[in-house]
């Protein structure tokens, strides 16, 4: 089954996040907060689709996926799930609202609870949920085989299991009440490099065959050309690019997002000197302390005196149709400085 | 190409053929191969039996009075091995059921103080916010208090009471150092990721701390309860000293020792014996801490 | 840079076998491994968890904690003298001047309460040929050197006011003070971001320009290896199972696990429906399989014999590419039969 024929998805989108703020460390009433971790985003999620947001450390992009699955309370903004506004403050609403949204973590020591079996870390969400013992162990039982795992195996602890074993277990973890969304935050970082591919596969084949929709937030942008529909690029706490895989990846606009790009690795010692990469020069900015107006015009080689002033809109460009926040877009055509 | 199934797909041949040994063993292995731990722990195991089971073994009561055979520097002779008081009591007897008295009560203690510890300690950590405020300044203002007057009074108000009664109201005061480590314990766990995990299957705030985070904190609580153990003898041993501790006829190692001050010079034993006795519960408790804080420790450290 | 290998090799490790006592056992991290590195060149380690890259460094240099590890057999060769026969003052000698290293995590290599500069500095000063404004003027183009900014103000700072990136172009600056004739680089840009890691290779770069020395890059990033190694070692499960130059790695692997690794990596200008993931695990030390170490992942062997029961030798299967698996040949041939 190509990728095209996979079932397009239709319809209100399952996700809808509308001008989120968060912001740590505000004191009662201060006007100036502390770290600005997520300024403003926007982003629309569909059923089945796989949404991939990407940035480097400090862009708030993990902070994105922890406010609309709760774990976080926004300070502004909101979040619409399913057609239901997400209510952070109410245990009993999130608790509903996990049953169909879920979350897999990145670092699969710390995810699973040494002092429980993978029996026991399975079947909590189940039980919790009203599901009897024995309901509950064939359940459990059919979650391990669906990711792989060998349901005898269900007595051992985690730390008997591999890492990309442990992974998979948070993703069975996270399927158990057949979510619609799940939230994978850095799924593969963690994992050895000939691992990655198998977990990959593993949440392909899982999305195609219960229609899941994912909101894949990584930095490693070849496992997020590999497995996105859409992508979204982050840079302290705003979205600066948002369109297709093959918009962003065939064409970007965003300075940004062109240095991201031209920083991976090559793949082929072939090609070494023969593209040009952008190094950006200086270092990131402070999320406490951003630049006024852009706050990618400090590294950015088009930046000019407009840029210092209105944060540029996310939108779509005359010559390109994915949405660019950006007062210079364009596609990369002079060499940067 | 094989079958796309998402078991062949993800094929895990390996299997789990590494048989790991359980933390829980590797922990008893380390605390075995702390010597001076376990010595201590075959010490007190034999102190604790030994005192439990008085009736056993002396033939005396502790109160049976012989003033015909008063006064006695220990002697094999009619099996009075640490000697008899001056209302010919035997002194053994009376050591061992003080030692009863007081281990009984620091146990009670240690218990009593590690629930309402861990109680007070998680609710502040994982709530946090005002309860945290409260709580927390609560534990200081206890903290504040003069520990030893303070009880006087609260002894001197129920006029001197059975060791139940005794436990209980040091409790009331020492649980304060385990609220302290529990909440530390549970400020950092909260963020852990398996306990985020288990919130979002669904798990109540007490579920959480009962089910995920205590379990994984056993370590810092039990070394804890551990000293309390050790502290509890020695508050419960000065207040029966000073004449707060409990009530007579029970007795009390620190009340012996109270007892026998006065003879210090020319009957010793009045003095020593019960003075080693607490000596000796204490140490051997203390480096047993020693040796389950080393054993613990390093199965905290590593996580996986 | 190619290079012709001629000549005495700079560093030799012949057989190396490391050891570490633990409460399974006996682990052996490093089974007879043995590579050579020659002066100038960029030479990759590459391999996953278990495959020893790191432990065979931290062999050469001497860092082997003892115990509960051990050396239990092998030479070192550094310049002709065995490092595994030298005094521990010899080798703290040669560490830090003939040889340097770049570690992982620059938070934890830099200590917090003196400035930068100071510590480049002091790097020179411990070796003892200058004294201390020469020193200081020296570590200054140092940083200059790797593309630090501002150098003369930033070597009075202090390592947080330096961002990640920057503490690692530091700490490259500081491995080539002394004019080293080897650097071995320990995972140099794990854990940091993209576009910082683009920083941190044009130091490299640079930094080799430079002092023309040799560097061990140890690393599981091939996209590291593709931009800048000139040949590379490929290691599992403790043992080194192939060995090429940079291009003829990448082109015509002839080790199983080779030509498996570089099939599973996602390539961000390719569209696959699947990525092709070697099955299994890597493989715990403890319990290594018994022949090749590859062997329970291996859909080359497709369950022969030899290969569960023989360790592989390594051969060499044509000029200086070498390769430890029973069957090299059929790669090869199938190779060939591909291209053609």
């Amino acid at each position: 089954m190509t990728a095209e024929a996979r079932p397009a998805p239709s319809g209100s989108p399952l996700l809808q996040i509308d001008n989120l703020v968060k912001h740590y460390g505000a004191r009662g009433g201060a006007r100036k907060p502390a770290i600005r971790a997520v300024n403003d985003i926007s982003l629309t999620l569909r059923a089945g689709e796989t949404l991939g947001l990407v940035g480097e450390s400090g862009c708030g992009k993990s902070t994105t996926g922890r406010c609309i699955i709760g774990l976080e309370q926004p300070t502004g903004g909101r979040i619409v799930f399913d057609g239901k506004p997400v209510e952070h403050g109410k245990r009993a609403a999130l608790t509903a609202m996990w049953r169909d949204m879920q979350y897999v973590f990145q670092d699969p020591f710390a995810s699973l609870n040494p002092l429980m079996t993978v029996f026991a870390i399975l079947s909590e969400p189940l039980r919790l949920s009203g599901m009897s013992v024995a309901e509950a162990q064939a359940r459990v039982a059919e979650m391990m085989r669906l990711v792989g795992l060998a349901p005898e195996h269900g007595n051992r602890f985690p730390h008997e299991f591999s890492g990309g074993q442990r992974q998979r277990i948070g993703i069975a973890r996270a399927l158990a009440l057949n979510p619609k969304l799940l939230i994978l935050d850095e799924p593969v970082s963690a994992l050895d490099v000939s691992i990655q591919a198998q977990v990959i596969n593993l949440l392909e084949d899982l999305q195609e065959r219960f229609g899941l929709a994912y909101l894949f937030i990584a930095h490693d942008l070849s496992v997020v050309s590999h497995i996105c529909d859409r992508i979204a690029v982050m840079y302290l706490g705003r979205i600066v690019e948002i369109g297709t895989r093959e918009e962003i990846f065939q064409r970007p606009q965003h300075p940004y997002t062109q240095a991201l790009l031209s920083a991976v690795p090559i793949d082929d010692p072939d090609l070494r000197g023969k593209r040009k990469r952008i190094v950006l020069q200086g270092d990131p900015p402070s999320p406490a302390n951003p630049p006024s107006g852009c706050s990618f015009r400090t590294r950015c080689w088009k930046a000019t005196e407009v840029c210092a002033g209105d944060v540029p809109a996310l939108e779509p460009k005359p010559h390109a149709r994915q949405a660019v926040a950006c007062h210079h877009a364009g596609v990369l055509t002079a060499e940067p400085a | 190409m094989t079958d796309h199934g998402i078991a062949a797909a993800t094929g895990d041949r390996e299997g789990l053929d590494v048989k790991v040994r359980s933390q829980f063993r590797l922990a008893l292995g380390r605390f075995v191969r702390h010597r001076v731990a376990m010595a201590s722990l075959v010490i007190l195991a034999a102190i604790v039996i030994v005192a439990f089971s008085a009736e056993y073994i002396t033939p005396y009561s502790f109160d049976g009075m012989n003033l015909r055979a008063a006064r006695l520097a220990p002697t094999l002779e009619g099996g009075h091995l640490f000697g008899t008081d001056k209302l010919g009591r035997d002194y053994f007897t009376r050591v061992l059921y003080g030692a009863r008295t007081s281990i009984f009560v620091a146990l009670v203690v240690a218990l009593l103080s590690t629930v309402i510890g861990t109680l007070i300690g998680a609710t502040a950590g994982y709530f946090g916010g005002w309860i945290d405020d409260l709580f927390m300044r609560f534990t200081d203002l206890v903290l504040i208090l003069p520990g030893l007057a303070l009880l006087m009074i609260l002894i001197a108000f129920i006029g001197e009471g059975s060791p139940l009664q005794i436990a209980i109201i040091l409790s009331s005061l020492m649980w304060t150092l385990i609220a302290r480590v529990v909440r530390a314990q549970v400020l950092s766990m909260r963020t852990r990721e398996f306990v985020e995990a288990a919130t979002l299957s669904g798990a109540s705030p007490w579920r959480v701390i009962w089910r995920h985070m205590l379990p994984n904190m056993m370590g810092p609580i039990i070394v804890n309860a551990t000293l309390t153990v050790s502290s509890a003898i020695l508050i419960e041993s000065a207040l029966s000293f000073i004449g707060f501790g409990v009530k007579p006829p029970t007795p009390a190692l620190g009340q012996l020792i109270s007892d026998g001050r006065g003879a210090m010079q020319t009957q010793w034993w009045l003095v020593t014996f019960p003075g080693l006795v607490i000596i000796a519960i204490c140490l051997t408790i203390n480096f047993i801490g020693d040796g389950l804080r080393d054993a613990l420790d390093a199965r905290q450290a590593q996580r996986n | 840079m190619v290079h012709e290998n001629s000549g005495q090799p700079l560093l030799s490790v012949e057989g190396l076998i490391t050891e570490f006592r633990s409460a399974e056992g006996i682990v052996r991290a490093v089974d007879e491994v043995s590579y050579q590195i020659w002066p100038g060149e960029t030479l990759a380690v590459v391999g996953e968890s278990g495959s020893g890259k790191s432990v065979t460094a931290m062999s050469v240099l001497g860092l082997i904690p003892r115990p509960p590890g051990r050396i239990a057999g092998g030479r070192i060769l550094f310049e002709g003298r065995d490092l595994l026969t030298v005094t521990p003052g010899e080798m703290r000698a040669i560490r830090g001047k003939a040889i340097s290293m770049i570690f992982q995590d620059p938070m934890t290599s830099l200590n917090p309460v003196l400035t930068v500069g100071f510590q480049i500095a002091e790097a020179m000063l411990a070796h003892g040929d200058m004294g201390r404004t020469e020193a200081a003027e020296r570590a200054v183009e140092l940083l200059r050197t790797v593309g630090v900014p501002n150098a003369p103000e930033r070597y009075h700072q202090f390592p947080h006011q330096f961002s990640g990136g920057m503490r690692q172009r530091a700490l490259i600056a500081m491995a080539i003070a002394n004019r080293p004739r080897l650097v071995i680089a320990d995972e140099p840009t794990t854990a940091l971001d993209v576009t910082i890691q683009a920083q941190v290779f044009e130091a490299l770069r640079l930094a080799q320009a430079e002092t023309q020395a040799a560097m061990v890059l140890i690393t599981h990033d091939m996209g590291l290896v593709a931009e800048l190694a000139d040949r590379v070692v490929v290691m599992y499960g403790g043992r080194v199972v192939e060995t090429a130059d940079v291009r003829t790695l990448f082109h015509a692997p002839r080790h199983p696990y080779t030509k498996g690794l570089l099939a599973s990596l996602p390539r961000m200008h390719e569209r696959s429906e699947r990525l092709n993931p070697i099955p299994g695990a890597p493989p715990s030390l403890v319990n290594r399989p018994s022949g090749c170490a590859f062997h329970p992942r291996c859909a080359h062997s497709a369950g022969r014999l030899p290969c569960r029961t023989d360790v592989p030798v390594m051969r060499e299967i044509e000029a200086a590419h070498w390769s430890a698996c029973h069957y090299a040949e059929e790669l090869r041939q199938s190779q060939e039969r591909v291209e053609a």
